[in-house]
């Protein structure tokens, strides 16, 4: 679930007797680590976490003066980190295509799979996929609305922690909602769709 | 993933390609955050999980924001100790030409500067002599630091609220005189177990959350220290509770009433 680790309304800016260095140096210590999981959540490495940490919270001091008091100070500092996260990706990306060789990695990237495309389809195949589309949608529209978010949600590739985070449900809840949306797809579509299609381990 | 899980992922896809296109402008960063405080009307809240479940936009936001309300790191690699709170924070006054805090070690290269004019000078035995005082002063003053939790800092000692009533005491919360500076609560607690964190909640009378922030280690006597900073509570009756961590789940440890005098 998610619940503010510090204080979410502006307190660090209201008290008047507290110097502007206090300020940056309470905020900075009570957010210090809710920032750095931020970076950590992008799955950078930590000296990087702690790097760009560390440049938000000297672009919080520099725009301090500018900050709106009707947001909370999680979420100013949320959009500052980031900014100084798509700043540092652009960097890379830049640094990348100023390379004048391409690496197996890229060559490898830029060879995805494309979605399979009805176009593709000869006319019995997309008359077959129309019918599916239609079953399918069918049996979402059934789903109560947690559920069906939750299967959407996976068919995406969402992991269980992140479709909580997203719906503001327990990872138990989540289990439990794709473990019953699988039972009710099996009774609903079980006709059509073979059992290999319904019980997809990941799902 | 396997082909057949895919097709069923695409024609899930296509599936709800009409809803996504009914959809309405994306919801701005303050209204997700909002939602992800848990602040919007359940109505509000119901349309902005069907837009995050149809549409990857705004998910980028409540995920990041989820990231900043963990209490624990995504792993051990991540965790962040107070300690390397402290040097970054030295570094911070260092790169913007912060004053140290009273008490607090001189950030940077000056000390070495000083150094270098230090061994130039005619009054090198005087000023050996005079730093040798002050290193032994020193010194003491910073295994004296080390017993208490800071200078300059009152340290309230909070006994939890169900043991004053057993000890027959009369149930009044601990008054504090206003102020700017922070000060410390010593937090007695009876609970033995070990938490991996410790989290300490001010609340109002009316129970909304005021401050927070964690607790460090248990003291060799168990209890928990937690700075406040007191410029931010104004005159009235709180209510501190703390709040042990373990395996993600949070659990109540103890609860204790406090008042800032008008």
């Amino acid at each position: 679930m998610l619940r503010p680790l510090v204080q979410d309304v502006p307190r660090h800016f209201e008290a008047p007797a507290v110097s502007r260095e206090e300020q940056l140096r309470q905020l900075f210590h009570d957010y210090y680590r809710p920032v750095f999981y931020y970076f950590a959540s992008q799955e950078l490495a930590p000296e990087e976490c702690r790097d760009l940490t560390q440049e938000t919270f000297v672009n919080a001091h520099r725009g301090i003066d500018d900050y709106r008091q009707e947001a909370s100070v999680k979420t100013w500092l949320f959009r500052i980190a980031r900014n100084v996260l798509f700043n540092r990706r652009r960097e890379l990306a830049a640094a990348k295509r100023q390379r004048p060789e391409v690496s197996l990695d890229d060559a490898e990237d830029q060879s995805g799979v494309d979605p399979p495309d009805s176009a593709s389809l000869g006319p019995e195949g997309r008359l077959l996929q129309a019918e599916q589309v239609a079953l399918v949608r069918d049996a979402l529209a059934r789903l109560p609305p947690q559920r069906r978010r939750c299967l959407i949600l996976r068919l995406e590739d969402l992991k269980y922690r992140e479709i909580g985070d997203l719906l503001g449900i327990s990872l138990q809840a989540v289990r439990s909602h794709l473990f019953q949306a699988r039972e009710q797809l099996r009774d609903l579509l079980g006709d059509y769709f073979n059992d290999r299609d319904l019980s997809g381990e990941d799902l | 993933m396997s082909g057949t899980r895919a097709s069923l992922a695409e024609l899930v896809r296509v599936a709800t390609d009409d809803e996504r296109r009914r959809l309405g402008p994306a919801p701005a960063t303050d209204e997700l955050a909002a939602y992800a405080a848990g602040k919007l009307a359940e109505e509000d809240a119901e349309r902005i999980r069907d837009d995050l479940t149809l549409r990857p936009a705004g998910r980028q936001v409540v995920l990041g924001l989820a990231a900043m309300s963990r209490h624990e790191p995504p792993s051990e690699d991540y965790r962040v100790s107070d300690g390397q709170i402290e040097d970054a924070w030295r570094r911070m006054e260092a790169e913007l030409g912060i004053a140290p805090a009273a008490g607090a070690p001189a950030a940077g290269a000056a000390w070495l500067t000083s150094l270098k004019a230090f061994f130039r000078s005619p009054f090198l035995v005087p000023a050996m002599a005079a730093s040798l005082v002050l290193g032994i002063a020193g010194a003491s003053l910073l295994f004296q630091d080390r017993e208490t939790p800071r200078l300059n800092v009152e340290v309230f000692d909070l006994v939890p609220e169900g043991e004053v009533v057993r000890s027959g005491e009369q149930d009044l919360p601990n008054a504090f005189r206003p102020g700017a500076d922070p000060f410390v609560l010593n937090l007695n607690l009876t609970d033995l177990t070990e938490y991996s964190a410790y989290l300490v909640e001010i609340r109002d009378a009316g129970d909304a959350l005021v401050w927070s922030g964690r607790a460090g280690r248990r003291t060799s006597a168990g209890n928990l220290n937690v700075q406040v900073p007191r410029g931010f509570l104004a005159a009235g009756s709180y209510r501190v509770r703390l709040l042990g961590v373990l395996d993600g789940e949070e659990k109540v440890l103890e609860a204790y009433r406090v008042r800032i005098e008008p």
